[in-house]
Order: structure tokens, then C-alpha cells, then sequence
């Protein structure tokens, strides 16, 4: 895809303009003791959201609908941010969490706390969390190209609030553990293939009719 | 010289609707080599015609060539590497600066000019590392016309680069433009509200009016085609009035603009600019 080099970079430049704050913080989530990492990464696949605003705002979409770039490599361009950032948090959570299991005991002598550990537990649990955060992208960015990215937020935040509810009762379903991440990865694979597709038409559409 | 080379853009029959607007059966060529200024007034059009030039908006029907290419062909996508443009209102993140548009440009362009765009930095006078949002409207706009030419396109699209700028700003911005056609193979679609800035550079005007193209001439066939007079309301009965494209009535008489060679030589006619042109067609003109 010609030109995905380049509007990833100025996604990184927005991101290390005006996101410093956002992204210290969601460090911290990252160094925090049991499930709290998986806010950074839930956190993480909201900020393509905030540059598509920021770029709204700008008119950008309109002049980048006239650079060599096609409306296919413009919209994946938020997908993969979004695959990068989520998957850059996930790795930070797991390498604090080892190293927190090596410097631990040379710091106190004593064995690391349970909540800090370094387990095959917490790497599954995080990886469930990408695979969920990623399914959420693929609900959002659609009406986020479809709407614009003011209201599409509102629609994020709604669509957060279902998920955290449809996932309750799932939780308490006897699946089996070693199906549980093939079946979330089956299903954000999917999500995502379907979500770029539907994307695609939409922003076409939304730019053509402008 | 073949059609393919003829033409920078060659629009035919295009029409447009939206809401209440519409843009009617539109017809131009801009020649290779060319500058065509677009004039119009808010609402006539303009950024209508260079999204359909583009092929970001639909059209109802219509056809556009640009550099000898259907722009609804699939070659159109790799070909707006030779093209260059300018959108009054919409344009680089603030975010950015000149430096950083550079690397992501590089990445977008096929024929990016790093060392050029960096000597037009050099001559706009623009900072390299500060944010665009620093930046004055001069100097915004100094910076949309150094990124739309550093990847050295064959047409420059430019909606309204000229408004909101000092004079002397718009001088130099007018060279660039004048220097960037001394190579014949290179041409611009340029609108303008600022008449005076189109007369200076544009080869052919082409006037857009609610939607219609009242005329697409070379600009030196209107201005030598063309003529005011000014008479008082009883002499001007015998002025042909198929000669009279639209006419003022003032307190001492009437002030009309004519086609030069329809009336008689012995009538007394002032040199005409292309703002009254424009300014008088606008109240009376009929359609292509």
C-alpha cells in the first residue's frame, strides 16, 4: 500500500505532539499489579480515534483524498495504528511484568508479589485483552469513518459499555480455557476483516458525497 | 501535437448536483503550457470543479481528461503524482512542521525533491522545525504551495492561494507560479477572487456563475474584445443592443460593457479590465 509509511508517521508525530501526557500514563497502567495493564492497552486503540478528530478538524481527509493515496491505504492506515499501538502496550505489560520478576528479589531478597508476577496466566490474559480491544476497533472505526470522529466517540464509548456488559455473562460460560483465545482470535480476525471492508465503503462514500 | 499532449484538462459536459447547487453542463480546456484562472463568486463552483477534477466527488455526468488520462480510468490513482494541489480551507495537520511534512511526503509521492523542497523553505523564508501552527496565513500557504510542488507535478490545482495575503506575499507567490510554467510541459488551474492577481499571470479566464460557465476565452482576446462606454440614456438607443453584454444605469447616464467589434468604430469606448469584464458579465452575461 504506496504512501502507508508516510501517514503512519504523521500519526506518530500527532501521537508525540499532543498525546505525551495520555501515553505516560497509560506507561503507568502498564507498571501497575494485576489487570490494570489491560487499560493501556484498551486506552491504546482509542487514539487512532483521536487523530482521525484532530485530522477532521484540520480538513485533512479532504486533501489527502487528492494525494496519491487510495481510500483503501487511507483507512487501513487507522487499523494498523491501532494493531501497533495495542501491540506495543501488550509487549510493555509482559516485559515489566518479567522484569519485575527478575529485579524483585534482587531489590527485597524476598519472592515477587503475586499481583507483579510474571506468569503463563498474564501473558494469556493480555493476549485475550489485545485480541478484545482489537474487536473493538473493528466495531468503532467504521462509524468513525462513517460519522466523523466527534460523534463516532460518543458511539466508542457506548460500544465499550456493551462489550464490558455482553462480556460478564460470557465469562461465567464453561468454555474451555485452550479455546477461549483461538475462538477471540477467530472472532477479532474476523471482526477486523469485515470492519476494514465495511470502512472502506463508508469513507469512500463519505468523501465522494462531500 | 496529440490530443494526449494538447490538453492539461479537457472537461466536457460536466454537471454536477447537490442540495440546491448545481453545476451545469460545464465545458473547458486548459492547453499544456497554460495558466486558467477560474473566477466565480462564493458558491459558483470552483472547489466543486476541482474535487470532480480530481475524482473525489461523483459527477452525474460529464467527462474529464487529465493529462490525457480519463480520470476515472485506474492509471488516475498513480497519475496524481503529476499533480500538485492547493484547497482553500483544507490542508496539512498544525501539528506538523515543515520537516516532517517533508518525511511523510517523501513516503506519498513517487517523485518527491527533498533537496527542492528544501531550497523552497529556503526562499519562503519558512522555519524548518517550527509547528504549522505557528506559522502566519502567508506562511501557511507558502508551505501548501512549496509541498504541492516538490514532487515536481505537470499541473498545480490551486483554490483561492493568493487570498488573505498581503500584497507583497502574493507577488511573490504570483512568480512561483510564473516560473513554474516557463517549462511548457507544465500548466494551472488557479481560482482566484483577486482579479487583478489572474490578469497578471493566467493565460485564459474562465468565469463560473451559479453553476454555469458564462465563459472560458484567453485572456487577452477578452480584454481586446471587449469595451466600456459611457453615454448618457438618450444617446445610447442607438448602441446595437446584441453588441451590449450588460449595462449600469447611473445618475449621469449609462455605463455598459460591449463586444468591441459589434458596435461602430465611431462610438468613444474605454479600455475595459478584466474586473469590469467579469463584474459586468456577472449582472448580465448569458451562458456559454
Amino acid at each position: 500500500m504506496n504512501g502507508m509509511k508516510g501517514l503512519l508517521l504523521k500519526d506518530f508525530y500527532f501521537l508525540q505532539r499532543h498525546m505525551r501526557v495520555y501515553l505516560l500514563l497509560m506507561l503507568v497502567f502498564v507498571l501497575l499489579p494485576g489487570a490494570m495493564p489491560l487499560m493501556a492497552v484498551i486506552y491504546s486503540v482509542m487514539l487512532p480515534i483521536t487523530v482521525l478528530a484532530y485530522d477532521d478538524n484540520a480538513k485533512w481527509p479532504e486533501l489527502a483524498a487528492m494525494l496519491p493515496l487510495s481510500t483503501r491505504t487511507l483507512v487501513f492506515s487507522k487499523y494498523l495504528l491501532g494493531y501497533l499501538l495495542s501491540a506495543c502496550f501488550v509487549l510493555l505489560a509482559v516485559l515489566a511484568r518479567a522484569a519485575y520478576q527478575v529485579g524483585w528479589p534482587l531489590v527485597t531478597g524476598g519472592p515477587v508479589d503475586n499481583d507483579f508476577a510474571f506468569s503463563g496466566d498474564f501473558v494469556s490474559f493480555m493476549l485475550l485483552i489485545w485480541l478484545g480491544s482489537l474487536a473493538l476497533l473493528a466495531l468503532n472505526l467504521p462509524l468513525m469513518f462513517r460519522l466523523g470522529a466527534e460523534k463516532g466517540r460518543l458511539a466508542f464509548v457506548l460500544t465499550l459499555g456493551v462489550l464490558f456488559g455482553i462480556s460478564i455473562p460470557l465469562s461465567s460460560l464453561p468454555i474451555p480455557t485452550g479455546a477461549l483465545l483461538p475462538g477471540v482470535l477467530l472472532v477479532a480476525v474476523a471482526l477486523n476483516a469485515a470492519s476494514y471492508l465495511i470502512s472502506v465503503r463508508l469513507y469512500d462514500k463519505r468523501l465522494r458525497a462531500a | 501535437m496529440s490530443e494526449t499532449n494538447a490538453n492539461a484538462i479537457k472537461v466536457g459536459h460536466l454537471t454536477k448536483s447537490y442540495g440546491n447547487f448545481t453545476l451545469r453542463d460545464v465545458n473547458l480546456c486548459l492547453p499544456t503550457g497554460s495558466i486558467m484562472g477560474l473566477v466565480g463568486e462564493n458558491g459558483a463552483g470552483k472547489t466543486t470543479l476541482f474535487k470532480l477534477i480530481m475524482n473525489v466527488l461523483e459527477r452525474d455526468e460529464g467527462k474529464i481528461c487529465v493529462l490525457g488520462h480519463d480520470n476515472l480510468s485506474p492509471e488516475f490513482g498513480d497519475l496524481r503524482n503529476d499533480i500538485g494541489v492547493v484547497l482553500s480551507g483544507a490542508g496539512l495537520p498544525e501539528y506538523l512542521s515543515p520537516r516532517q511534512v517533508n518525511g511523510i511526503l517523501r513516503q506519498t509521492f513517487r517523485g518527491w525533491n527533498e533537496a527542492y523542497f528544501r531550497q523552497l523553505m529556503a526562499d519562503f523564508k519558512l522555519p524548518e522545525n517550527k509547528t504549522i501552527k505557528e506559522f502566519s496565513t502567508g506562511m501557511k500557504m507558502k508551505l501548501a504551495i512549496a509541498a504541492a510542488l516538490a514532487h515536481n507535478p505537470r499541473l498545480l490545482l490551486l483554490d483561492e492561494p493568493t487570498s488573505g495575503l498581503d500584497p507583497m506575499t502574493r507577488e511573490d507567490i504570483l512568480a512561483v507560479f510564473n516560473d513554474f510554467t516557463r517549462n511548457p510541459a507544465n500548466s494551472i488551474l488557479i481560482s482566484s477572487h483577486i482579479v487583478s492577481d489572474l490578469e497578471k499571470i493566467c493565460d485564459y479566464i474562465a468565469f463560473l456563475h451559479e453553476g454555469r460557465l458564462l465563459f472560458c476565452e484567453e485572456k487577452d482576446r477578452l480584454l481586446e474584445d471587449y469595451a466600456l462606454i459611457k453615454m448618457p440614456a438618450a444617446d445610447f438607443a442607438v448602441v446595437p443592443p446584441g453588441a451590449v453584454v450588460s449595462l449600469r444605469r447611473e445618475a449621469y447616464g449609462v455605463e455598459a460593457l460591449v463586444k468591441k467589434h459589434d458596435i461602430n468604430p465611431s462610438f468613444v469606448t474605454e479600455h475595459t479590465t478584466l474586473e469590469d469584464i467579469i463584474l459586468f458579465w456577472s449582472k448580465g452575461g448569458g451562458a456559454q
